[in-house]
């Protein structure tokens, strides 16, 4: 029997989804992302920070890449549950994570 | 976020900055190993930050594996302020000692006041409330104010409505007064009016019974005025009421002077003062007896007077005999009780003309006359019916 991941094994049916119309963002793997102006973005879901200066930071966010660049950025709070950037956020970007 | 800040200073934190390695891979194992970290930021290769104390004592293996050098920069909260202070065990003593206290304080009553009365004075309503237990000290939490109200009522003559308040510490009861009955005139009772001074008649206004006296005529003391026994049309009489305001110009004779009879000035007193604090009384010396007086001071803003203060007891005991000696006290004496009594006069009557001698300079002054006035000269006198059996 094959051993099925650790992602799927979490993810509820598709079916029981739909029946219950979850929306998608209740899923552990989609990142929810809340941006407040230009001050300060907050992430549910991060794995990791792949990238960090003054300037730039990209964020792993499950399936996808957060890139967000601007100045004075600020890593507010950072845990598992969630974190918070703040500073002159300019440009906030994503890209799908590919195989 | 307050909250977190200030549960943040009672736990304690570090702040940090490091430089070199992987500062990523620094946040990332980090938050892998359960160390809390915030306030990151980045200033060149500088990575500064904030961690709790027990984080910081974990971060050792991070820091080899990524190659960042970490070392500390601040120190803050609860935890190190206390480990500074330790040595002043007064100071920590103190803080605790406020606390308890104001635990303790908050709890309890700290004023009483009373509200919405007109006649009925406020400490008789105080010393029922008292009585009830809303005194300065109680607890809140033991108070039933709904039942306090009824008894407030039962307790205290004169009131038609009742509450007792509790605004956090302070206890404010409301009242509302009855309005008294009218007092009842006495008709049945048969009486005459008679003369209670002597003097010229000036007014006689008749409401129950007949006149007996005309204005202008000339009374002494215990002449009838109006008579309570009323003619009829058939003859015979009927006992009343008499009923009615006569008024006469009265001649007051007036003469004052000092007497030789000694005075009494203060031989002995005995102070004691007391510390008051939240209805508990600290005398700070022995009693200085039963017909001692009391005045109290508080600790107090305009508006509120705090249940802290100093209450001074004083007894004062007069039993030394004197005389004054001196003529200008003798005579200020005559004047004053002189003053005192025209001012009656004044209050009671109208002064029609006065006629008066004095002589402050004399070995015994004194201040002589007479004062016409004119005032209602009638009283009541209740005629006595002896009731015969057939």
């Amino acid at each position: 029997m094959a051993r099925r991941s650790r992602g799927q094994e979490k993810r509820a049916h598709p079916s029981v989804e739909q029946a219950l119309d979850l929306p998608e963002i209740l899923h552990k793997d989609v990142p929810h992302i809340e941006l407040q102006g230009d001050a300060e973005l907050a992430l549910d879901g991060c794995k990791g920070i792949l990238e960090y200066t003054e300037e730039s930071i990209r964020l792993h966010a499950g399936a996808l890449l957060l890139y967000v660049s601007g100045s004075n950025l600020c890593i507010r709070m950072y845990s598992e549950a969630q974190t918070v950037i703040t500073g002159d956020i300019r440009q906030v970007a994503l890209e799908r994570v590919t195989a | 976020m307050f909250i977190v800040v200030l549960v943040r200073w009672l736990l304690g934190y570090v702040s940090f900055a490091g430089e070199g390695g992987f500062p990523e891979r620094f946040i990332n194992l980090c938050v892998k190993a359960h160390i809390p970290l915030w306030d990151l930021s980045r200033a060149g290769e500088q990575l500064t930050g904030k961690t709790t104390i027990r984080g910081y004592k974990h971060i050792r293996p991070i820091v080899r594996r990524s190659g960042v050098r970490v070392h500390i920069t601040g120190k803050r909260g609860l935890p190190f302020w206390s480990a500074r202070h330790r040595r002043r065990a007064g100071l920590i003593a103190g803080l605790l000692a406020a606390a308890v206290v104001i635990a303790c304080l908050s709890v309890r009553i700290w004023t009483v006041s009373v509200t919405g009365n007109a006649e009925i004075p406020a400490e008789t309503i105080l010393a029922a409330a008292e009585e009830l237990g809303v005194r300065v000290g109680a607890k809140r939490s033991n108070l039933d104010t709904a039942a306090l109200a009824e008894s407030l009522l039962d307790n205290v003559e004169g009131l038609s409505w009742a509450a007792v308040n509790i605004d956090n510490c302070r206890a404010v009861i409301e009242v509302r007064e009855s309005t008294p009955a009218p007092e009842i005139l006495d008709t049945q009772t048969p009486s005459n009016i008679i003369a209670d001074a002597d003097g010229v008649l000036t007014k006689v206004e008749v409401y129950s019974g007949t006149a007996a006296a005309e204005p202008g005529s000339g009374v002494v003391q215990g002449d009838l005025l109006i008579s309570g026994v009323v003619e009829n049309a058939d003859g015979s009489q009927t006992l009343h009421g008499a009923q009615g305001n006569v008024y006469a110009e009265v001649t007051e004779n007036m003469s004052f002077s000092c007497p030789d009879a000694p005075f009494l000035r203060l031989s002995a007193s005995a102070t004691r003062y007391s510390l008051f604090f939240f209805g508990l009384r600290i005398p700070l010396g022995f009693s200085p007896g039963e017909q001692a007086y009391t005045v109290e001071r508080y600790l107090s803003n305009d508006e509120l007077a705090l249940p802290v203060g100093i209450l001074r007891e004083r007894a004062e005991v007069y039993n030394t005999e004197y005389t004054l000696e001196n003529k200008t006290d003798r005579a200020r004496f005559a004047a004053a009780r002189f003053a005192a009594r025209f001012a009656e006069l004044w209050t009671d009557s109208v002064i029609l003309h006065t006629a008066l001698t004095f002589d402050f300079e004399a070995e015994d002054p004194y201040i002589s006359g007479t004062v016409l006035c004119e005032k209602e000269i009638g009283i009541n006198q209740q005629i006595f019916v002896e009731k015969i059996s057939d």
